[in-house]
């Protein structure tokens, strides 16, 4: 119990970190990431993401008679990694392993059938990748980040996992004491 | 090493018990040269005959396709088959082409499947029957294909039954052309009391785009016609998506075909 009071004592009195990103990939939307750095570049937090899928970036013919009727898919990562220090422009790399809940629903026309076809799932899914975030911070109090997410390991075929991969453009804001 | 570059499941299964050859055939009917991967396993003997999988988008899939048939004939499950994987080596690839229907509306470059199975039917199996030891009749042989090559086996199944009696349809495209493929299916059963054939039709229930309903969908429309020869099998995979459905799918598909019953 005191060890883990002497933790929680450090981790308070740790630099905070906090990002919030627009996301833009096969899906988008917004991610959060929130991280302390106990140790000077280390940093240790979670991250969290709420997209949808973009139907735009697929052909027509495949998104001809499609109509989403509902498409989001939320992850939580903690995520660990290291930065480059508290400076103007810094850099951060940070791995993450997590969950992602996605649920969809979509109808489709489909000409020789006399009725649309319905298709739905809801699942939980293991989820992971490392985040690679340049940090660009004019002032003390504020500053934009620009970050990659890479999905590891990449599909059991070996492709990349086209469907998780993603970049965003945000804010940053340190808090708490300098590290 | 590979295993480690390429991080990929697949890649890191044992390798195929069995011995790769590259071949290459021209197109009679059209100016297109095949570079094909034929993996024979190591129980294949000229005394006898095999299975051929004739497999779409041979220059990717063929090593992940002999891996599963191996790890399949392991395990007791099957007897791994002859994979002839059809691509296009260091020349422009034609899937696109090849492995698409004619239809309403399609791009430039697409539709011309008829062609590509007139090679198949016509150059590419008279070369492997002469060429190997082989089951010479549709039941011995495969078409199987992911993607685009999933729509192509699927189109086998009607329009060339007299030489391919299993197809393996792997995240198929079955929107193609206004799911053009929907109407061949309705064509098919107007003049047949009977389709002859092992099937399986499987997608990832991540998939989106409709692809998982249009293979359920699909599914069900056969399975309505009650062929009496029919060895159906629809199979919609959890956690996979389009890209992550081959390995499964194909093992799933390759046991429904090609196990005893």
């Amino acid at each position: 119990m005191i060890p883990l009071l002497f933790v929680g004592a450090a981790l308070a009195a740790a630099p905070l970190h906090v990002e919030a990103t627009a996301l833009m990939g096969m899906r988008a939307g917004a991610g959060g990431l929130v991280t302390v750095e106990p140790v000077r570049h280390l940093e240790v937090g979670g991250t969290a993401t709420v997209t949808t899928d973009l139907y735009g970036f697929a052909p027509t013919w495949v998104t001809d008679g499609l109509d989403p009727k509902h498409n989001l898919r939320i992850s939580l990562q903690p995520a660990i990694g290291v930065n480059t220090g508290d400076t103007r422009v810094s850099f951060a790399m940070l791995g993450s392993v997590g969950l992602e809940m996605l649920t969809f629903r979509e109808s489709r026309d489909v000409p020789p059938l006399d009725k649309p076809v319905v298709y739905g799932t809801t699942e939980l899914v293991p989820v992971g990748g490392v985040t690679l975030d340049l940090r660009v911070r004019p002032t003390k109090t504020w500053g934009m980040n620009m970050m990659i997410y890479t999905p590891l390991p990449p599909t059991p075929t070996g492709n990349p996992n086209l469907e998780r991969l993603h970049a965003g453009l945000g804010v940053v804001i340190p808090l708490g004491p300098k590290s | 090493m590979r295993c480690l570059t390429l991080l990929s499941l697949a890649a890191c299964a044992a390798p195929a018990d069995g011995t790769f050859e590259v071949h290459e055939l021209d197109a009679t009917d059209y100016k297109q040269t095949y570079t094909l991967n034929v993996f024979l396993p190591d129980t294949y003997t000229d005394a006898e005959p095999a299975t051929v999988v004739y497999l779409f988008d041979g220059d990717q899939w063929t090593d992940t396709a002999a891996q599963i048939a191996t790890a399949l004939e392991r395990e007791g499950t099957i007897d791994a088959p002859i994979v002839v994987g059809i691509g296009y080596g260091d020349r422009p690839n034609k899937r696109n082409r090849d492995y698409t229907p004619h239809g309403k509306g399609i791009p430039d470059g697409f539709g011309e499947i008829d062609a590509f199975y007139g090679f198949m039917e016509h150059d590419l199996v008279p070369w492997v029957d002469e060429g190997w030891s082989t089951d010479a009749t549709p039941a011995g042989r495969v078409v199987m294909g992911h993607s685009f090559g999933g729509e192509a086996a699927v189109w086998g199944l009607f329009h060339a039954p007299e030489t391919f009696g299993n197809a393996i349809g792997l995240s198929s495209s079955l929107v193609f052309a206004d799911a053009v493929i929907f109407d061949d299916e309705a064509a098919f059963a107007l003049e047949n009391d009977d389709l002859d054939a092992r099937f399986y039709l499987g997608a990832g229930s991540q998939e989106g785009y409709g692809l998982a309903g249009l293979t359920e969908a699909f599914g069900e429309t056969l399975a309505s016609r009650e062929y009496p020869s029919l060895d159906l099998k629809t199979d919609i995979i959890r956690g996979r998506f389009h890209a992550s459905l081959f390995p499964a799918g194909a093992e799933a598909g390759l046991a429904h075909v090609l196990e005893e019953k």
